[in-house]
C-alpha cells in the first residue's frame, strides 16, 4: 500500500464520522446529500494530499475542506437553504440502539433542527463548536481572528438557545 | 439547555450517525478521474482554439494566399483576437486552479470572487471585443474570399459566421447570468464570514 493511500485510510478513519456529522447538520439533516457532500470532502481529500504541509493537524485541515466544500455545495444546489425535514425524519437520522433514549433522541432531533435554522456559516462555526474544536483552530479553519469567533460564537448560542426553546415549545 | 449539554449530546449523536460508507478505492479512482477530466476540459478548450488558430494561419497562408492589403489586415485582426482569447482562457485556467479547497473558508471564498470577478471581464467587455473584432476581421476579407469562392459558397460562409457568431452570444450571455448569481451569492459569503 503506497504512503499517500496509508495515509489516506488513516484519515478517513479517525474523521469521517466527523465529516459526515457536519454535512448532516449543515443540510438539515438530508442524508443523502450529507452523503454526496461528504464523499465529494473526500475527494478533495485525497486530491490534495499531496500539498498537507502538516502546518496544521490533520483535523483542522479536513475542517477547512468540509467547511468549503459545504458551502460550494451550496452554490451547486440553491435549493438547500429551503431544505427542511420533519421530526420523524430527523430522528431516523440516528442508528437507533437500546441505549439511545426516546428523551435524548428529541433532544437530538431539536438540536439538528436547530442547527439547520441558523445561517450557513453560523451553521458550520456551531457545529466545530459542539465538536470541541479550540477558538483558534476555528479562527484558522474560517479565516478570521479568534476575538472574531468568541463573538460570533456567543451571538450564535444565544440564537441557538431560542431556537432550541422553540423547538421544545413546539 | 447550557452549550456543554449540547456538546455531550451532539458527541453522542456521533457514535450513532450513519457513516458516509465511502468505498476507500472507488473514492481514490473518482479523485484520480476527476482530476483527469478538470485539467483536460480546461485543456481541450484551449487545444480547440489553438488548433483552429493554427489551422487558419497555414491555410491563409498555404492555400488562399490572398493578396489583397485588406485581408491581410482582416487576417491579423481575427489572428489577433483569437490569440487574445487563447491567453485569456490560459489566465482564467490558473486563476480556477488557484482556488484552494483547503485554504481558509474566507480566503477560499476570495479566490472564488476574484475568479468571478475576472470571468465577469472575461465574458462581458474582453468577449464583446474579441468577438466584434473577429467578426470585421473576416468582414475585411470578404471581398477578397469573393472572388476566389463561387457565390453560394461565400454566401453559405458569412450565413454559418453570423448564425455561429449569435449562437456563441446567446450562450455566452447564459454563461454570465450564472456567473453572476454565483458572484453574488460569493460577495454575501464572504460578508457574511467577516461580519462580527
Amino acid at each position: 500500500m503506497s504512503a499517500k493511500l496509508s495515509l489516506f485510510n488513516q484519515i478517513y478513519a479517525a474523521h469521517n464520522q466527523m465529516v459526515m456529522q457536519l454535512c448532516l447538520g449543515f443540510v438539515n439533516g438530508d442524508r443523502s446529500r450529507a452523503k454526496d457532500i461528504s464523499q465529494e470532502v473526500f475527494i478533495s481529500t485525497w486530491n490534495s494530499l499531496d500539498r498537507f504541509k502538516g502546518e496544521s493537524s490533520h483535523k483542522t485541515w479536513l475542517y477547512r475542506i468540509t467547511v468549503n466544500t459545504c458551502l460550494k455545495s451550496l452554490r451547486d444546489n440553491k435549493q438547500s437553504k429551503n431544505v427542511s425535514i420533519d421530526v420523524e425524519q430527523r430522528t431516523d437520522l440516528l442508528h437507533h440502539d437500546d441505549s439511545t433514549s426516546h428523551v435524548q433522541e428529541s433532544a437530538l432531533s431539536a438540536l439538528y433542527a436547530s442547527i439547520g435554522q441558523l445561517p450557513e456559516v453560523d451553521r458550520l462555526i456551531i457545529m466545530m463548536v459542539l465538536d470541541d474544536a479550540e477558538y483558534s483552530q476555528i479562527a484558522d479553519v474560517m479565516g478570521i481572528s479568534e476575538v472574531n469567533v468568541r463573538v460570533k460564537v456567543h451571538r450564535i448560542k444565544q440564537t441557538l438557545k431560542k431556537l432550541m426553546q422553540n423547538e421544545y415549545a413546539d | 439547555m447550557q452549550i456543554d449539554n449540547l456538546k455531550e449530546l451532539w458527541n453522542k449523536a456521533k457514535t450513532e450517525v450513519p457513516s458516509a460508507d465511502v468505498d476507500i478505492p472507488a473514492i481514490v479512482s473518482k479523485a484520480k478521474s476527476k482530476r483527469r477530466s478538470s485539467i483536460v476540459a480546461h485543456a481541450l478548450n484551449i487545444a480547440i482554439l489553438a488548433v483552429t488558430l493554427v489551422v487558419i494561419t497555414l491555410y491563409y497562408f498555404l492555400v488562399m494566399r490572398y493578396r489583397f492589403l485588406l485581408s491581410h489586415v482582416g487576417f491579423g485582426i481575427m489572428f489577433v483576437s483569437l490569440a487574445l482569447r487563447i491567453v485569456l482562457e490560459a489566465i482564467s485556467m490558473i486563476r480556477a486552479y488557484s482556488i484552494d479547497i483547503t485554504d481558509s473558508a474566507l480566503r477560499n471564498t476570495e479566490q472564488a470572487v476574484l475568479f468571478f470577478k475576472q470571468r465577469k471581464r472575461i465574458h462581458g467587455l474582453y468577449t464583446i471585443a474579441i468577438v466584434a473584432s473577429y467578426m470585421i476581421g473576416f468582414a475585411l476579407m470578404g471581398p477578397e474570399i469573393y472572388n476566389n469562392l463561387p457565390f453560394y459558397l461565400f454566401v453559405g460562409i458569412y450565413l454559418f459566421f453570423v448564425v455561429g457568431a449569435f449562437i456563441l452570444i446567446v450562450k455566452i450571455r447564459g454563461g454570465i447570468r450564472k456567473e453572476m448569481r454565483d458572484l453574488q451569492d460569493l460577495l454575501a459569503l464572504r460578508d457574511e464570514i467577516r461580519r462580527e
